[in-house]
Formats: structure tokens, sequence, C-alpha cells
């Protein structure tokens, strides 16, 4: 595989590793220095990448398992997924952003933030997931019904919040 | 009607049963702020070029190549360092073995004069030629002249001068000078042509490995 083909076939991903390498480590830099290692690591091994069937869906594997080993080694993201539990508990919500919606992805549990992500930011087909996550389709649809239900609770809590605010103000 | 289809579409999303078509129409018709929080979620880029990358990945290669090469004049200064000490080790042996010989060839010049006049030269050759050969294996027949240098000449000397005064008088005007291939050679001119032949051929093969150490000081290898 040359540089041309590299770059058509593997590095366009690079967008899509990085959000969702954002979504597990949190930290912009992080996460733009986890991609940089994996598609180098990629480049080393692109001969052999012709070979693989959904370079896409192994790119976003090896996203995820570099992530999760980095993340084991930083207390960042459980910080910060105790300041969004936090904030939410005290009614600070902030308006109903792209920031907000990543914030409760990103404190739900690591499969289910994970195949809400590929699902709804990505745009991934179950299958996909499957191969990423090495998860047969009935696991992936049970991660995926409750991540969206936790959000939806989250989002209910924020709609009765405002509704509240509003009441208050036209009282 | 239009509505309830929505918001049944709207329950199979929260559900986890619709499918990913049904999502993305879903993403377009409704224009709810959750929706288009997540279409904005998809608009984030990094910032990295190709030619950032390019540049990242011949770096790696710059260095995995540097890393190569000190790996490989290690290897190479390890492989000079060997021939340098088998080299000197071997010249210790020689030094260690030069007075033996030096007192060996004394002790055949000056208190067994050869017995050339009992006419078998080839009796003589085992105690001259033994040790000759035993240091210029392989070599040419002027390197195995059995005199040495500086301190053979000497003896060479010293030997020609008593010869002079005693045992010339003795009739034995056939002493020889050197012995080649186990044959002397009285004559001493030729006996000195001879030395020194051997001497330059030695001095030679010094040269030789010296150049041929210096090749592997400066060889390049490029993988």
């Amino acid at each position: 595989m040359n540089q041309e083909a590299f770059k058509n076939t593997v590095f366009v991903l690079k967008d899509g590793m990085y959000r969702f390498a954002k979504s597990i480590l949190v930290d912009e830099d992080e996460a733009y220095d986890l991609v940089q290692e994996v598609m180098m690591k990629l480049w080393q091994k692109r001969e052999t990448l012709l070979r693989i069937g959904n370079i896409e869906a192994f790119a976003m594997r090896c996203v995820r398992n570099d992530a999760m080993n980095r993340k084991k080694h930083a207390k960042v993201v459980q910080l910060y997924q105790e300041s969004v539990i936090e904030g939410v508990t005290k009614e600070q919500y902030p308006a109903m952003t792209k920031e907000l919606i990543l914030r409760l992805i990103h404190a739900l549990p690591e499969k289910q933030r994970t195949v809400m992500h590929l699902r709804d930011i990505e745009e991934y087909e179950i299958n996909e997931i499957c191969e990423v996550m090495d998860m047969d389709e009935r696991a992936v649809r049970v991660n995926l019904t409750r991540a969206r239900q936790k959000v939806k609770a989250q989002l209910q809590k924020i709609f009765d919040y405002e509704k509240r605010q509003i009441n208050g103000l036209g009282r | 009607m239009k509505r309830d289809r929505s918001t049944d579409l709207e329950d199979k999303y929260w559900n986890g049963t619709s499918s990913l078509e049904e999502e993305r129409r879903l993403k377009r018709q409704k224009k709810l702020d959750y929706f288009e929080g997540l279409k904005e979620a998809k608009h984030e880029r990094m910032d990295w070029a190709f030619a950032d990358f390019v540049e990242r990945t011949d770096a790696n290669v710059i260095q995995s190549k540097k890393e190569k090469g000190w790996a490989g004049r290690l290897w190479l200064y390890g492989a000079a360092a060997t021939v340098v000490l088998s080299l000197g080790i071997w010249a210790m042996m020689g030094e260690n073995s030069g007075p033996e010989e030096v007192a060996r060839m004394k002790h055949t010049a000056l208190v067994e004069p050869l017995p050339i006049s009992k006419g078998d030269p080839k009796d003589e050759e085992p105690a001259l030629d033994r040790p000759a050969a035993g240091r210029h294996r392989g070599r040419s027949v002027a390197a195995r002249v059995t005199n040495p240098p500086a301190q053979n000449r000497s003896v060479v000397s010293a030997r020609s001068a008593q010869e002079e005064t005693s045992e010339r008088e003795a009739a034995n005007e056939h002493e020889a000078f050197v012995i080649v291939n186990g044959k002397p050679v009285y004559n001493e001119e030729e006996a000195e042509e001879i030395a020194l032949a051997s001497l330059k051929l030695m001095v030679n093969n010094f040269q030789e490995g010296k150049e041929a150490l210096e090749k592997v000081k400066y060889i390049k290898v490029t993988l």
C-alpha cells in the first residue's frame, strides 16, 4: 500500500478515530496523541491492512484498545464523569448543546458509551459495531437501548429543570 | 398522521430498535436540539494534515535507520576489535617464541654448527625449519626463511665473525648463513638478499593487514 492509497483508505478515517478516542479519553490532547500513534502503527502495518476486510472497523478497534489501555492509567475520565454527575444532580445544566450531549454520553458506562457513540455520532451499522467491539448483535442492541434510555432520562431531568425555571420566571 | 409516524420513529430510536436509515431520517425531520447536537458532534474534525503525517513517518524511518546504522557500526567495531585483539595475541605469541628461537639459533649456530661436511643437510632441517614453518605457515618460500629480522641478523653477523676466526680456519668454509626449505645458503651476499627479501615480504604483509583494517574502520553499510 503506497502513500496515496493509505491516505485514501486509512488516513481519511482520522476524524472518526479522533472523535471516538475523545469519547473514551475525554481529553482532546490525549485523543490527538492516541490517534497519531495508532495511525503510525497502521502505517507500519500497511501491507497487512490489505488483507483486512473492514479497515475502518479495524482502525476503530485499535483506537478503542489503545484508549482503554491508556484509561487504565488515567483517572482523568473518572474525575470528569464525577463532575458530570455532580453537575446533573445540582441541576447546573448548560444549554442543550453538543457539549451537553457529549457529556451525557461520556457519563455512560464504557460499553454503552462506545456503542452509542459509534451509532449516533459515527452512524455505524450494528454489524460494524459488533466488529469494533467484538460483541454479538444482541449485546450491542441491549447496550444501545440502555444507553439511550439513560440519556433520555437525563434529558428529561434537564427538560423538567428548564420548565421549572421558566415557570419560576413567569410568576 | 405524519406527526404520529414521526413520534413512533422517535420511540423506536429511544428503544434502540430503529434502523440506521430510520435514524438518519429522524435526524433530518426532527429539528430537536438533541439530534442537532448529535449531527454537530459528527462534524468535529481532527486538525492534522496528511503532509504532517508523512513528515512524521519520514522522521521515523530516518530514526530507525540511524538506530540500525548505529547497531551495524557497533557490530563492525566489535568485529574490528576482535581482529585487532587476535593480531595482538598473535604478535604476543610471536614475541614469546622469539627469544627461545633466537636462543636455539644461537645454540645451533655457535655451539652446534651445522655439520654440513657430514653431507646430508636434510638431517638438520627439523631443528631450524620446524619453528619457522610454524610461524610462517602457508607463506611463500621466501617467507619461510628461518632467519628472523634484527636479532637473527646480528646472530648471523656474530656467527660469521666467529666463523672467520675459528671455524673457517678449521676448513669449514661451507657454513650456512640461512636455510631455505632445508637447503643451506653458504653465500653471505645471497643470504643477506634472502633475509632482506623475507623482511620486505613481512613488512608488506603487515602493510596489507593495516590497510585492510582501515577499510573495515571506514566501511559504510546502507540498509
